[in-house]
Order: C-alpha cells, then sequence, then structure tokens
C-alpha cells in the first residue's frame, strides 16, 4: 500500500463575509514532496496556508495530514509547523529557547541535544544565548526554520521563506532550503509570489488565482505546457498570437488560422473545441525561429545581453513578439523576416 | 523652532508649572503668610512628620492605591485581552461599556452610586469599599494601556507559539503576558496614582476610620493656605517628577 | 482562529472576572442609583425597602414598577437652582473647552515642531503635573488668586492697581482652575494628531507659496480636527462633572452640578434628589459621548 498522502485537502473553501478567500479546493502532496503555492498577493494561497495550520477554520472541506482528518483540530494539536514570513520569532527569549520552545515535555537532557543538533542543521553554533534582534537577517531565518523543524513535523509550511532578504543572500538560500528539505525527506509546502522561486525550489507548483488551483504540476511542465494566459505569463515572458481553431484532427497538434497564415501547435486539451472557436497560440521567446518558414515580421530592436541576443519584432497586425538566442549573425534593425516554431513548443490556449 | 512656537512652549509650560513652584517656595517660607517673606525654613516640614493625622491617612492612601491598582490589573488586563484576542462575542457592546463606561462617568455619579449600593447589600464602609471603588474606575485605564500595547503586537507571535504545540494557556504564560509586561506595569502604575488622587469617590464610600490623604488635605485646604500642605505638596511634586522623567528617558534611550 | 470550542472557553475564562466585577460595582450600582432616583424620600432613608422589594419575585417587580415616582425630576425640573446649575455646569465646560483648544494649539504645535531629540522629555513635563495632585495643584491657585495672594502682590508692586482684584471666588477663578486643571488633556491628543502630520504636506503648501499663517489654516488646522475633537471630548465630559474646582475657587454663586450633588447629598441628605441630580448629570454627559463617537467613526469612514 501506498503510504498516504503527507497533506490531502477536499472540497476547501474560506469565505470571510461575502469574500471567497478559498474556492472549492482539492490537493494531494505525496511524502517527501517540495510543493509551491505560486500565486499574486490576495489569491488565497496565505488562507489556505493558514488553515493547514490551524489558524483558520475552513467554511467548507476536510484537511488531512499524513492520514489522519485534522480539520477541527487546534493549532497546538496538529502535526504541521509553521515558518512566518515575520519569523515571528520570540523577541524576549534567546535563540536557544525559541528553537527549543516546541519541545516542551522531552527530558531535558534530551532537549539539549535535539536544540545542539538543529543549531548544528543551521551553521548557528555560539549564537544560542544570543536574542533575535541582536541577528542578522539571514541568521533570523535559520532560527525560525531550526525552530519549525524542531518538531519534526510530517509537514512544513513556509510563508514566503526568502520574501525578507536581499537579493544574493535570497538566492543562497534557495539552494540550502533545498538541500535541507531532501536531507529531512519533510514535505514542504512553500508559499511564494515569486515564480522563478518557485520554478528553483519546488517538485511541484500549484498555480493559484483567485481561490483556485489553476495548474498544478512539475515547473517544466507548467512553462511548456500552461493551460491559461494567466498561467503562461505567470512563469515567464510569452508570445501571444491570436487566430481561430482549425479542423479537428487525429494528432497531438491542431492547426490555429491567424490573420498572417495558419501555424500549428499543441492542442493542449483544445483538441475537441470547435472549429473557428477564437484561440490564442503561446510560444515562449527562445522558441521563436527566424527566418525559416512561418509568419513575416518586421525587426524593431535587437538588444545584445552576452550571453544571447533578444529581438523585438512585430507582425504586419501590429502583434508584439520577444525572441531570444544565442549571438550571431541575424536579421538586423528595422529589416524584414519570417518567424516560425516547433509545433511541439507552442501551445494552444483558451482566449 | 521659530520665536513664535518657543514663546507658545515657554508660556504654556509656564503657566503649567507656576503654580506648582509658587507652593515650591512658600514651603520654604518662614512666615506663614503668602505676601511676607520670612525667610529660609524647613520647620514647616518637621510640622509635616509630626502630624499624626496627615501620616496616617497617607498610610490608608497608599494602602487603597496598592489593593486597588492590583484588582483593576488584573481586570483590566483579562479586559484587553478579552475586547483584543477575542474580539467577537455576544455582549461584546455591554462588556465595552462596562469596562469603559467608568472613564467617562462623573466621579460624583460613581461615588454616589457606589455608596448606595454599599449601603444597600450592608458592607460596612471603610478602607475595603474604597478600593472597591477604586479598583471599578480604573479598570478602564488599564485595559487602555493594555489593548495599545497588544493592538501593537504582533499577532503571528502567539500563533507560532501554538502552531510549536503551546495550548492557550501556555501561549498566554509565556508568550503574550511577558510582552505585554511594559503596558501592564505602566497600567498599574497609573491605576495606583490614580487612586492615591481621587478625593471625590473615596469622600462618597468612605468610613469612619478610613480617611485618605486627599481627603486630610481638603478638610484642611477648606480653611485656607497652609504652609504644611505646601511642605507635602512639594515632596509629592518631587517624587512624581523624578519617576515620571526617569521612565521618560528610560523610554527614549531604548528608542534609539 | 481554529479550535473554536477551546478558544471560545479561554474567552469566557477571560471576560468572567470583569463581567462580574463590573456588573456588580458599576452597572448594578447604576441602577440602584436611577432606582432610587424614583422614589420618595422617605423610603430612600436607609435601610431603603425597595432594594428589598427586588427579592419578591413578579410581585416584587410589579410593586416596584408602581413605587416609581417622578417627584425628584419635576422638582429639578422646576427649581431654579437646578436649571441655574445645569445651564451653569454646560456653560463653565464649553467656555473652558474653547479657550483650551485656543491656548492648546499652539502648544500643541510648538511641541510637534521641537527638535525630535527633546520632544520625550518636553511632553514628559506637560506629562508631570497631570501626574501631581489635582487637589494640590487647585489649591495651589488659592495662593496666587486670594485677595492677599500672589497675584494681586505682584500686580500691586508693579504699580498696575492700587487696590486688591477679587479673582478668588468668582467665575474667573473656576476659568483660570478648569483651563489649567485640563490643559494636559487638549495638548497630549492635539500633539498625537500633529506629530504624525507628514512635514512635507507643510513643505509642499509653503512651496506652493502659503505664508506661515496660511500654511497653519489650511493645512495644519484642518488635518488637526480628529486631536480637537479628541481634546474636546476627553476635557468637556469631566468639567461638566466638576467638583473640586468650583468647591474651592467659586463662590457661593458658582453653580455646577456636581458640587450642587455633594451638597444635595452630604448637607440636606435628600438622596433621592442627589440621585435624580446624578442620572441627570450622566445625561448631560453621555449625550457628547455618543455625538462624539458617531463623529469620530464618521471621520474614519471618511478618510
Amino acid at each position: 500500500m501506498a503510504p498516504a498522502p503527507s497533506l490531502r485537502v477536499r472540497g476547501l473553501v474560506k469565505r470571510f463575509g461575502s469574500f471567497v478567500a478559498v474556492d472549492g479546493l482539492d490537493l494531494a502532496l505525496t511524502p517527501g514532496e517540495f510543493f509551491c503555492l505560486l500565486g499574486p498577493s490576495g489569491c488565497g494561497k496565505s488562507t489556505l496556508l493558514r488553515m493547514v495550520a490551524g489558524f483558520e477554520t475552513p467554511t467548507e472541506g476536510t484537511i488531512e495530514v499524513a492520514g489522519a482528518d485534522v480539520t477541527g483540530l487546534p493549532p497546538h494539536r496538529r502535526p504541521v509547523n509553521m515558518m512566518f514570513q515575520s519569523y515571528a520569532l520570540f523577541p524576549h527569549m534567546s535563540v536557544v529557547a525559541n528553537i527549543g520552545y516546541g519541545l516542551k515535555g522531552l527530558p531535558k537532557a534530551k532537549t539539549e541535544a535535539r536544540v545542539a543538533e538543529l543549531l548544528r542543521l543551521v551553521r548557528l553554533e555560539g549564537f544560542q544565548d544570543r536574542r533575535p534582534d541582536t541577528l542578522s537577517g539571514g541568521q533570523r531565518q535559520r532560527v525560525a526554520l531550526a525552530r519549525a523543524i524542531a518538531r519534526e513535523p510530517a509537514l512544513l509550511l513556509l510563508d514566503e521563506p526568502l520574501g525578507a532578504l536581499d537579493r544574493g543572500l535570497r538566492e543562497e538560500t534557495q539552494g540550502e532550503l533545498r538541500g535541507l528539505q531532501r536531507r529531512l525527506g519533510t514535505s514542504f509546502v512553500v508559499v511564494t509570489h515569486d515564480p522563478e522561486e518557485a520554478m528553483m525550489l519546488a517538485d511541484r507548483i500549484g498555480v493559484m488565482e483567485r481561490g483556485r488551483l489553476v495548474q498544478v504540476g512539475p515547473p517544466a511542465e507548467l512553462y511548456r505546457r500552461p493551460v491559461s494566459r494567466y498561467v503562461a505569463g505567470l512563469l515567464g515572458d510569452v508570445n501571444l498570437i491570436s487566430g481561430h481553431l482549425g479542423p479537428p484532427g487525429a494528432e497531438d497538434t491542431r492547426e490555429v488560422v491567424t490573420a498572417h497564415g495558419a501555424v500549428r501547435a499543441a492542442a493542449n486539451g483544445v483538441d475537441t473545441a470547435a472549429e473557428g472557436t477564437a484561440v490564442v497560440v503561446a510560444i515562449r521567446p527562445e522558441s521563436l525561429i527566424l527566418g525559416g518558414d512561418g509568419l513575416p515580421a518586421t525587426v524593431e530592436e535587437t538588444t545584445f545581453l552576452g550571453d544571447r541576443v533578444r529581438r523585438l519584432l512585430h507582425l504586419a497586425d501590429g502583434t508584439p513578439l520577444r525572441a531570444s538566442g544565442p549571438p550571431g549573425s541575424g536579421p538586423e534593425r528595422g529589416t524584414g523576416t519570417t518567424v516560425g516554431f516547433d509545433p511541439a513548443d507552442a501551445v494552444i490556449l483558451p482566449d | 523652532m521659530s520665536g513664535v512656537t518657543r514663546a507658545a512652549l515657554v508660556l504654556g509650560l509656564g503657566f503649567l508649572y507656576a503654580p506648582i513652584l509658587v507652593l515650591v517656595a512658600y514651603s520654604f517660607n518662614a512666615s506663614s503668610l503668602v505676601t511676607v517673606w520670612g525667610g529660609f525654613s524647613t520647620k514647616w516640614y518637621a510640622a509635616l512628620f509630626a502630624d499624626a493625622p496627615l501620616i496616617a491617612a497617607a498610610w490608608v492612601s497608599l494602602r487603597v492605591a496598592l489593593l486597588a491598582s492590583v484588582i483593576a490589573t488584573a481586570l483590566g488586563t483579562l479586559a484587553a485581552l478579552a475586547l483584543e484576542r477575542h474580539g467577537r462575542f455576544r455582549g461584546r457592546s455591554l462588556f465595552t461599556g462596562l469596562v469603559y463606561g467608568p472613564m467617562v462617568m462623573p466621579e460624583v455619579m460613581i461615588g454616589l452610586s457606589l455608596l448606595l449600593l454599599f449601603i444597600g447589600i450592608g458592607l460596612d464602609r471603610g478602607l475595603l469599599t474604597i478600593a472597591i471603588a477604586h479598583a471599578t474606575f480604573c479598570t478602564g485605564f488599564v485595559a487602555v494601556v493594555v489593548s495599545a500595547r497588544l493592538r501593537g503586537l504582533d499577532r503571528s507571535l502567539e500563533e507560532a507559539a501554538a502552531d510549536l504545540g503551546a495550548g492557550p494557556l501556555r501561549v498566554l504564560a509565556t508568550i503574550t503576558l511577558p510582552l505585554l509586561a511594559p503596558a501592564i506595569a505602566a497600567g498599574a502604575l497609573l491605576a495606583f496614582t490614580l487612586s492615591l488622587d481621587d478625593l471625590v469617590i473615596a469622600s462618597f464610600v468612605s468610613g469612619p476610620g478610613a480617611t485618605t490623604l486627599p481627603m486630610r488635605l481638603y478638610s484642611q485646604v477648606r480653611l485656607g493656605v497652609n504652609p504644611e500642605i505646601n511642605a507635602a505638596s512639594t515632596l509629592l511634586v518631587a517624587l512624581v517628577s523624578v519617576a515620571v522623567l526617569g521612565a521618560s528617558w528610560l523610554t527614549a534611550q531604548r528608542g534609539e | 482562529m481554529g479550535a473554536p470550542k477551546q478558544d471560545r472557553i479561554v474567552a469566557r475564562f477571560l471576560r468572567l472576572p470583569p463581567f462580574v466585577w463590573l456588573g456588580l460595582f458599576f452597572l448594578l450600582p447604576f441602577l440602584v442609583t436611577l432606582k432610587i432616583s424614583l422614589s420618595e424620600p422617605a423610603t430612600a432613608i436607609p435601610p431603603y425597602l425597595p432594594l428589598l422589594d427586588w427579592q419578591g419575585g413578579l410581585d416584587g417587580w410589579s410593586s416596584f414598577f408602581e413605587a416609581l415616582d417622578f417627584d425628584n425630576y419635576l422638582t429639578l425640573a422646576r427649581d431654579d437652582l437646578y436649571q441655574a446649575a445645569i445651564l451653569g455646569s454646560l456653560a463653565y465646560a464649553g467656555a473652558a473647552t474653547v479657550v483650551l483648544v485656543t491656548i492648546g494649539m499652539p502648544i500643541a504645535y510648538a511641541l510637534a515642531r521641537a527638535p525630535r531629540r527633546w520632544q520625550p522629555v518636553m511632553v514628559a513635563l506637560v506629562v508631570v503635573p497631570f501626574w501631581t495632585s489635582f487637589l494640590i495643584r487647585i489649591y495651589a491657585w488659592i495662593a496666587i488668586l486670594k485677595q492677599e495672594g500672589l497675584l494681586n502682590l505682584i500686580l500691586f508692586k508693579l504699580g498696575i492697581i492700587t487696590h486688591p482684584l477679587v479673582i478668588l471666588n468668582t467665575d474667573a477663578a473656576v476659568m483660570i482652575g478648569l483651563v489649567y486643571a485640563y490643559l494636559p488633556f487638549m495638548v497630549l491628543p492635539l500633539y498625537a494628531v500633529m506629530n504624525r502630520l507628514d512635514p512635507t504636506l507643510r513643505e509642499a503648501a509653503a512651496d506652493l507659496g502659503a505664508g506661515p499663517v496660511r500654511v497653519f489654516w489650511s493645512v495644519t488646522l484642518p488635518l488637526s480636527l480628529p486631536g480637537i475633537a479628541a481634546g474636546a471630548g476627553l476635557c468637556f465630559i469631566p468639567m461638566v462633572g466638576e467638583f473640586v474646582i468650583p468647591d474651592l475657587l467659586g463662590g457661593s454663586e458658582t453653580l455646577m452640578l456636581g458640587r450642587v450633588l455633594w451638597s444635595e447629598f452630604f448637607s440636606n441628605r435628600d438622596w433621592p434628589l442627589a440621585a435624580a441630580v446624578a442620572v441627570v448629570l450622566l445625561a448631560i454627559v453621555i449625550g457628547p459621548v455618543v455625538l462624539f463617537r458617531d463623529s469620530l467613526r464618521a471621520d474614519g469612514e471618511g478618510a
């Protein structure tokens, strides 16, 4: 039998008055998975996290952690721990007291040994008697992390764990966080609004929009096969060319008739839609091929970026396009060219 | 600062302090007449410490203030926690009215109504009834001070404690109350001072043998200016000034 | 928060002591006072009977309502003395509030514009008198204002007067006392609001050509209105019920409700009438509180 999911959420709804923060959400995480909830502020991702932790009571639905229903349990009875965005370190306690706070009930010697182990794990030996306000941002973040994993939770929730760090430190910490999660084997759920961070950290990403999970999958799948313009745009630059569906076929790709000619792109769930439905074709800048078979376009601007060259183009009807490729020869500014792409690198999305 | 604002400040503070400074000066005047300077003397201070009824009244006041401020601090802190941390409940507006009502209630009304109650239930009037009355009207002041601090407290600290397995009582004891301690102390100090200063309510609810310092001072003040009271006032003012200036200096230091 | 059941138990535990205490020593006494204000003097001499009636169940309640008697309020309404006291309280408190706003504004403004470093000390200087015995601060004015007091001495020495002025035991002395005692309550809320004003607003106004006076009238004053409202409420309400100031500084003709209640109670021993005065006083005080709260709420929504 497969182990129980570390988190299973069924039909979760949270309303605040007439505002629906989380709107019918289902999700299951496999043990040891690193999961990122991605979305803009106000999309309901923090509310979801707070319901799992027990700070908000769901209006409807159930929450299971490691196979046990925790929906009605108070926060202190849940096998779940959380790292707060503000870190929420107790200002009146030392680093040791903060990390050991959740270990109440263990024999003193065991607590001390565990705290020492955690201090080593987050590389804060020698800081045990410091107060939080005497630590740097990165040190505080590591204390918060050590405190949250002290109880060996079945599931660790992290609310914007890197949000308070500056840019350089953030990248370094992303790697550490990933490594720590692999070593512990605990399921992590990270809430973030930064797509790059989500792609760097996560085994799977769940994109949230207005209280719903609109797409869940590995980063590469979300990047290559987004289900909507919203997801496509969230994960990086994307070119959108509008058109109408051609006749249905048996293949994985389908024809789209644009104002400048027909193209083919991955059907991506629209294979059964009626001919003539308005759609857009989404292609990443690095997938555009200039100068082969394709639609006529004009080069507007060429920018040399060292490892690659970015070109700004437009189609005859003014549709802007961005192409990115290796440096070298190519069409110059002001010249006409054609843009094409491998149908497997483009997806058809509902308009 | 421009000349106008500086003048406003000097005049304003001058107005606030002139009468107090006059009292201080007269307390060292050998003559008991306001218009005559009879030379420097500390005889009124000697008389003050020999004034047994006044000393007794001061002790009554201190005991009342201690008891009242302990009760008011406990009740006010509980009320602030109930309103700020568990704010939604039936009867909230009644509760709010009960807590803050005594602050806007005229003192004569509080004094009279409590006296009528004490007589009605047959409670002997004395030190205890004054302390009960003072605790009642000070609770709201403590609640205001503690609430303000609670509102400024990061809610996620308490959530983090709960998340780490602490039940509601452990959260209260290890996180909320330690972080509120400065506000609770400030509230207690405020309650103590208010109780020490009250004349009107104490006059209504006190009984024979329980004369507070303000009651004693008032009965003497009604008879006119008295150098011994000047001396008493000077001591009180000196004590309070040192305490308040020290406290504000400490907070200023911590802020930097 | 989660765990609704456990939370509710904790919340109830927190609420219970203040609820019981204040119900017993604030709400109940108020109801007793209300009841006694509606009693005849004969039944209200201790131990007064109506209180015992409360234990009589339904019969007790019906006799309770039958025993209600509005004579005390009619007396208050008919008697010139009480009307004068009500109007006097409002007039003194109102006039003093206007004076307080007028002199409080420049002081608060000066405080807010003082160098940052000095502000805590200056605010402490404004607060210290508040912590000093109220009675003593009022008493100090007797030595200054009385006929052979300090003020007359100084004016006489300066040659401004030849005969001592009569100030103590007049309306002027009461006004001085009220303004003096309540000045910190006006300055502090005003300062709190002015201190939070963005200084660049003043600079912007000056940059757009407004002189200091216009900057004050067009920017500082309108933005300070919440502070003025708070300060006025904080001063007016207790001043209406003030007893010590009119008693020590006022004359025999200074009529304020707090003082009338005091003498009705301690001198005339007419408890029902004193209770009725207390209820009227409360109505006068609660009125502005309700208005004041509504206007504050409207401000909050408008912002």
